[in-house]
């Protein structure tokens, strides 16, 4: 299981990746996170995430008829929300790199 | 509170009837701590809305409020409230006006109504039984059709809107908790102690500083009106 820690800092770009594709909700993107490998995330956590998202010009909102209750919520990326996407991937391959080049001289020093 | 935010309450509070017990418990937990000044009513009817929606799917699926939401719904708040740009300084002036100009104009349009036009209409300078003095007090030197704006008035409509605005930085009460005759009772004896107030201050301090029409007051106050109208049309 991902520590919650190193999770935060990455949560929302993954949420970003997942409506980039096509318009989602809560509960099928914590789905979608789960079939990933990031385990049982709770659409407790995913909501205040989407709201950000929304309310900085990331990603539109649209209502769409569900079949029971009220009209469920679907998120999906604006182009802002698409730069903003690009540069997080590019910090976290930044990011994968050093991590690695770490990684393998910790391995080369202990062999 | 503006139009749509009156319909999407209603909506709300409709769609959370169909909801099970431990949902609805959920919601009525919910919506309390969203009661904050960083929140305005309709971000928190959004909310509502949002929340609303994802315990009615979980009840479909036969998750529990908690599956969805976690175990600490105050925490749950927090990040929310947390998520919400923080409104600009000019627009939480323009919601304290527009949630405090009712108040101003109720109580002007009392004073208006209560004294300035019996004044106007009735009553009638009686040089036979009243001192001169008095009866410049009472109805001033010219025609009762014009009021006297006093040093009173001003500092009055100051403590007025003062009052007004500090009544706003106040939590509105839980949409879900009916209104006790108690808290009505309070709200009309906050109103008769402003009044009294008003008038105090009125007669204590007679410094007159311009006089005006009485239809002159009375279009202040209908621009006034319309100004809420158009704040509440506007603001959330």
């Amino acid at each position: 299981m991902i520590p919650s820690q190193m999770l935060k800092g990455t949560l929302e770009g993954c949420i970003m990746a997942i409506i980039s594709r096509q318009p989602t909700y809560g509960y099928e993107i914590a789905e979608q996170l789960k079939n990933y490998g990031f385990g049982q995330i709770a659409e407790s956590t995913i909501y205040p995430l989407l709201l950000r998202l929304e309310k900085n010009g990331l990603a539109n909102a649209e209502y769409r008829a569900s079949e029971i209750g009220p009209k469920r919520k679907y998120y999906a990326l604006t182009a802002k929300g698409r730069e903003e996407l690009a540069s997080f991937l590019a910090s976290y391959r930044e990011l994968t790199s050093a991590v690695d080049r770490l990684m393998d001289e910790m391995k080369g020093e202990s062999t | 509170m503006s139009k749509r935010t009156k319909q999407l309450r209603r909506a709300n509070d409709a769609a959370a009837q169909q909801l099970p017990q431990s949902a609805h418990c959920a919601l009525l937990q919910i919506t309390e701590h969203l009661h904050d000044v960083r929140v305005s009513s309709y971000e928190r009817e959004c909310i509502r809305s949002d929340v609303i929606q994802m315990l009615s799917d979980a009840a479909a699926r036969g998750d529990t409020p908690t599956d969805v939401l976690g175990e600490d719904y105050r925490a749950f708040c927090d990040h929310v409230i947390d998520a919400l740009p923080r409104p600009t300084l000019l627009r939480q002036f323009l919601r304290s006006l527009r949630d405090g100009l009712p108040f101003v104009l109720v109580v002007y349009g009392v004073r208006l109504l209560l004294n300035d036009l019996p004044n106007a209409f009735f009553f009638r300078r009686d040089a036979g039984t009243l001192p001169p003095a008095v009866l410049e007090r009472l109805y001033g030197p010219d025609d009762p059709w014009y009021t006297a704006i006093t040093l009173g008035d001003v500092l009055g409509l100051a403590f007025v809107l003062a009052a007004a605005f500090a009544l706003c930085a106040v939590p509105s009460p839980d949409p879900d908790r009916p209104h006790t005759t108690a808290r009505k009772v309070v709200g009309v004896l906050l109103y008769l102690f402003i009044f009294a107030v008003l008038l105090a201050l009125h007669w204590l301090l007679p410094h007159e500083l311009c006089r005006i029409h009485l239809l002159a007051v009375l279009a202040m106050l209908l621009a006034l009106f319309g100004l809420w109208k158009l704040l509440d049309a506007k603001l959330d």
